[in-house]
């Protein structure tokens, strides 16, 4: 099938050249060199392995063209993030200097991407620098960064209007409730809970009006002690449920959306002190879907509440060993290692077994300190 | 394995407190595909807007399958909020934390036996002791605990309303029969502080203030009476209802106060001003517009509420100080409201992505809701 974009190339410039980008869209490899390849390795946590083969790429020289080396460099910055290697991942973003550059947009090659224009950075680089902020400690210098964000997105959206450019505007919209749902989970971790129900009441008066936003809004009630204001939020989820508002919500299927109102019922019943209702809760709904790993692990901590620490431990063991990749998560680790440190006085030994077991399976970004071996 | 030594006892008590838990929350690196494969203007080009989304749904659907055994999950975006971290996961205190008054202490006590014998008619004992009293939690004296297997436990949930400030221990013991036949007795001390969560300064006879905290978990605390010479009653009363939760530098805002007429006559008309003090410290924060707002006559016991129009000057916290009210025919001012601290912000940024300040509550622990 003939390519119009390729046709006018030849017809009008002198050179053959070929624009990388017009011949993609069939497979990943067509977008980047080999990008199939790692984005495999991405999806099965083999960060290290991903490392290997952009130092080998780039020691043979087989990155060509500009945006190869961009998305090379953006899945190493990804992977050394995930290695918890922040410095390293910091200093490679700054190898960059800076974004907006004209090194990095589309028409400074017109050879190799005749017609095309705009900035060729992804931009998981702009939110993986303000995240490393964070994590290396500079707290307000990356919450300013995410802000900042913000207003580049907001530009972007104004841009893109005025062009009608209208998948680039749905585009820089998604990216835009991004950066708002990291911003919400930054100032979380920091118990800044007024501008959490700003920003998450901001997102849903908007579009989002998503049940799974209007739980977490609930969630976030439930944690600052205001559990008539929870209640509320997860009526209006029930509600939502019930009146069949689902079709909107693409993200979640009939599965998901049930198991998300039995786990909100169950946390009312948790601080409640209904340990019992709550595990029926839970109960449901693992029955529906085994691998809900949020409802396994909270039925475990209720279990421990009934004063039942065996069967807690046997919960959390069990989902181990029988949906590994998704319950091997820190969070539930820590919570099995303090059962065994309660339940056990010689619990280095049965937290070595775990850590053993467990390092076995994991992907290569997984935080074994989590074990406290 | 058996043992003539003293000190060498086959129970011993794990011991952890169990206040309710907590969300987890840490926001991850997890990126939606669109974000990584291609240049963030790409869909600027008309082909690329109608070619590539197909192509990266397919994608992204294969691989956050559930049935697809892969740690997908920890690097895409499978809903636009799992970037907030925050799934509903609960974890299990960590460490002890801060305690208070007026708050419940709960505890999860296991009594386990590490040795190979079984041990039998076990009396455990579960107390606080604090500066005052011993106060007992749990006793099985009536009926002891036949026996505990070797490798075996046996738990328990404490739970005391804790009403005194300071040192506390929780001293755990258990008298039991070991493999040997030997009566033994254990102790075990746990130590703890309470705390005082709020500095409560009152101006009734009681106060009685109950909150909630950490999902929910609720505390409540009662001041004693207070005695002695009574105070003389405000005639008149002025105070602080509401102000804006975000001041912008240069922009005015509104303040909304009312003021009480205690007496049991007619009083005013009066005049609100924002006094000097002795310094003559220049004010960051002034009335917008005529420097003094007439108020006209309240009845007896009646009240009026009203907006005082102020403007900030500076960034940063700022005090609104020295709220004074004065009776225009009685020719007398009272006393200046304490300096209210507010956060100034810029209004340059979009408004929406703000930093919110708010203002603290005298308020010792770490986050807390008050109710009423």
């Amino acid at each position: 099938m003939l390519n119009p974009a390729r046709l006018i190339v030849t017809m009008d410039e002198p050179f053959p050249t070929t624009d990388p980008l017009t011949n993609q869209f069939g497979s990943l490899n067509d977008l980047v060199h080999e990008l199939a390849t790692l984005q495999d390795l991405a999806t099965r946590g083999s960060w290290r392995s991903i490392l290997d083969k952009v130092s080998l790429a780039r020691s043979l020289n087989l990155l060509t063209n500009p945006h190869d080396n961009l998305i090379y460099l953006s899945y190493n910055v990804l992977a050394l993030s995930k290695l918890r290697r922040f410095t390293d991942a910091s200093n490679e973003l700054d190898s960059l200097h800076d974004f907006n550059s004209h090194h990095y947009k589309y028409e400074t090659y017109p050879q190799l991407y005749p017609n095309r224009s705009g900035s060729m950075v992804p931009f998981s680089l702009r939110f993986i620098q303000a995240q490393l902020r964070i994590k290396l400690g500079n707290r307000q210098e990356g919450l300013d960064r995410f802000y900042l964000l913000l207003n580049f997105i907001c530009q972007k959206i104004k841009e893109k209007e005025c062009n009608n450019l209208e998948e680039s505007v749905n585009i820089w919209k998604k990216r835009e409730n991004f950066v708002l749902n990291c911003l919400i989970g930054h100032h979380l971790g920091a118990k800044e809970f007024n501008v959490c129900l700003d920003l998450i009441k901001d997102l849903i008066n908007r579009d989002y009006l998503d049940p799974v936003l209007v739980s977490k809004l609930g969630y976030i009630q439930m944690q600052i002690g205001d559990l008539k204001g929870a209640k509320g939020s997860f009526n209006r989820v029930e509600t939502m449920l019930n009146e069949g508002k689902n079709d909107g919500y693409s993200f979640l299927s009939e599965v998901e959306f049930r198991n998300l109102v039995n786990r909100n019922k169950a946390l009312v019943y948790l601080v409640g002190k209904d340990y019992v209702s709550a595990v029926r809760e839970y109960e449901e709904c693992i029955e529906r879907n085994n691998t809900d790993v949020v409802a396994i692990n909270n039925k475990a901590l209720c279990l421990m509440y009934l004063r039942d620490l065996s069967d807690s431990i046997k919960v959390l063991e069990n989902a181990l060993e029988r949906v590994p990749t998704m319950a091997v998560n820190e969070a539930m680790v820590i919570n099995l290692c303090s059962m065994y440190e309660l339940a056990y006085v010689n619990h280095s030994e049965i937290k070595r077994t775990l850590s053993n077991w467990i390092a076995r399976v994991v992907p290569d970004d997984f935080d074994a300190s989590c074990t406290r071996v | 394995m058996s043992t003539t030594q003293q000190g060498t006892h086959s129970l011993a008590f794990r011991v952890m407190r169990l206040c309710k838990p907590s969300f987890h929350v840490e926001p991850p690196f997890r990126i939606d595909p669109t974000d990584l494969f291609v240049g963030e203007d790409i869909f600027d080009d008309p082909l690329a807007a109608s070619n590539l989304p197909p192509l990266l749904s397919s994608h992204v659907s294969k691989s956050t399958d559930s049935s697809d055994l892969t740690y997908g999950d920890r690097f895409l975006l499978h809903h636009p909020s799992d970037a907030m971290g925050f799934s509903g996961l609960l974890v299990l205190p960590q460490s002890f934390g801060a305690i208070y008054l007026g708050e419940t202490f709960c505890s999860y006590i296991s009594i386990n036996n590490s040795s190979n014998f079984e041990v039998r008619d076990v009396i455990i004992k579960a107390e606080i002791q604090t500066e005052r009293q011993r106060i007992l939690l749990l006793d099985t004296s009536k009926s002891p605990v036949e026996s505990i297997r070797a490798g075996g436990r046996y738990d328990f949930i404490v739970e005391h309303d804790v009403k005194e400030l300071g040192a506390h221990t929780l001293v755990c013991t258990a008298l039991y029969y070991d493999g040997d036949g030997d009566r033994k007795y254990l102790p075990q001390f746990f130590k703890f502080v309470v705390a005082n969560p709020l500095s409560v300064r009152t101006k009734v006879r009681t106060v009685k203030i109950t909150w909630r905290t950490n999902l929910g978990e609720p505390g409540r605390l009662q001041t004693q009476q207070i005695l002695g010479t009574p105070i003389t009653r405000k005639e008149i009363e002025l105070q602080i209802l509401e102000i804006p939760s975000r001041i912008n530098l240069d922009r005015p805002f509104l303040v909304h106060l009312n003021l009480t007429n205690h007496t049991d006559r007619k009083l005013g008309p009066f005049e609100v001003c924002l006094s000097q003090n002795s310094a003559h410290e220049e004010k960051t924060v002034m009335i917008n517009g005529l420097q003094t707002m007439a108020l006209s006559q309240v009845e007896a016991f009646g009240s009026t509420d009203f907006h005082l129009n102020l403007i900030a000057t500076k960034l940063g916290v700022q005090r609104i100080s020295r709220i004074t009210v004065s009776d225009k025919r009685e020719k007398k001012s009272y006393d200046p409201l304490p300096d209210v601290e507010v956060g100034i912000i810029f209004a340059g940024f979009n408004i929406q992505y703000m930093f919110s300040c708010h203002l603290k509550l005298v308020n010792i622990s770490s986050h807390m809701y008050i109710n009423g």
